[in-house]
């Protein structure tokens, strides 16, 4: 999927009108912290890693896709024993239906290193974002969306998903941009295990994201 | 034949008494970035406060800390820089109207100055014969 993303972020850069129109694109390199609860309260892990993000804009299109890598360890009191590596992936494609809001879908893919240590997960998102440029080259934007049709590694659907999101992009100097994100994911994951009835299985996830980033 | 001079009027390029006025402002310090960033970094808490699992616990602050402190910060700084100039509406419009009344009155000026050309008197006066010549 992360390639889906990449092709959206290149037909954008690549339109036949783009030189003329101005195409506006940031790339760069972030670090994340992270933490994680699954299934109940003792199972929560914390961690860092590291990852890049991309965001383009043409006229009331625009774009963005992030990659991050993470060690996830078992928190302090967690009743986990060990940790994993999770590679979350999330593109976005908006439409600005007014001057300060979009709507916008995408998907998200989060994946476990051991496959098994946690779960795996892949959703389109729906949804739509507010965003204000507060003050020279400052935008702030709070985004929300539904996460719809997810699948999970160990199977189980969710009929209640959701992402929250709050981001900052400065422009620091000339084309060097800091750029900020933070995300919260809600699943309401349920399982059958075994046939023996309908359990829950929730999925919790924060993601902090810091960088710089050189605009074109 | 000789003309006489004709006084045709120059073309405008300001009305007397009426001055363009300029297409942006600056506009005035306001705690507005700080409150944006406010509203915006309260939306995510709120959020994510009112969506955490009950089964699952609190989630932690840590990665809201982060992002929205910078936030925070950001609208601070963006309260206290003065802030970036933008399009003045009104005075756009006025140098537009300004622009097309400088306009308006230069084309009927090439209209006068066409008719004043016309008007110009004319001045026969005969020759005197050549020394010399006379009927063959």
């Amino acid at each position: 999927m992360s390639r889906a993303a990449v092709g959206v972020a290149l037909l954008v850069l690549a339109s036949p009108a783009a030189p003329a129109q101005r195409v506006t694109a940031i790339v760069g390199p972030q670090f994340a912290l992270a933490s994680y609860r699954e299934v109940a309260s003792g199972l929560r892990y914390q961690g860092s890693g590291f990852g890049g993000a991309l965001s383009a804009r043409y006229r009331r299109l625009s774009a963005e896709a992030s990659i991050v890598r993470l060690t996830l360890d078992p928190a302090n009191g967690s009743a986990a024993t060990s940790g994993f590596t999770a590679t979350d992936v999330n593109a976005w494609v908006a439409y600005d239906v007014a001057t300060y809001a979009s709507v916008e879908a995408g998907f998200i893919r989060r994946t476990a290193d051991p496959e098994f240590d946690a779960q795996s997960v892949g959703a389109v998102r729906v949804g739509a974002r507010s965003f204000y440029e507060i003050g020279p080259g400052a935008t702030v934007l709070f985004r929300a969306n539904y996460l719809a049709a997810p699948k999970f590694s160990g199977g189980g659907h969710a009929g209640f998903s959701i992402d929250l999101g709050l981001g900052l992009d400065v422009r620091l100097a000339g084309r060097l941009h800091g750029t900020a994100g933070y995300t919260f994911q809600r699943i309401n994951r349920k399982t059958n295990p075994g046939g023996t009835g309908e359990i829950d299985a929730p999925m919790q996830a924060t993601v902090a994201r810091v960088g710089l980033a050189v605009g074109f | 034949m000789s003309h006489g001079s004709v006084d045709t009027l120059q073309p405008l390029t300001s009305l007397p008494g009426y001055q363009y006025l300029p297409e942006t402002e600056v506009p005035p310090q306001s705690w507005r970035p700080l409150g944006l960033a406010f509203l915006y970094t309260g939306g995510a808490l709120v959020g994510t406060l009112g969506l955490e699992s009950s089964s699952l616990g609190s989630s932690s602050k840590r990665e809201l800390a982060v992002v929205g402190g910078a936030a925070l910060v950001t609208g601070f700084v963006m309260t206290l820089r003065k802030p970036a100039p933008r399009p003045a509406a009104a005075n756009i419009l006025y140098n537009r109207l300004l622009r097309d009344q400088i306009a308006r009155r230069n084309q009927d000026i090439a209209k006068e100055n066409v008719a004043r050309r016309q008007q110009v008197q004319l001045t026969l006066v005969p020759l005197p014969k050549p020394s010399g010549a006379g009927p063959r």
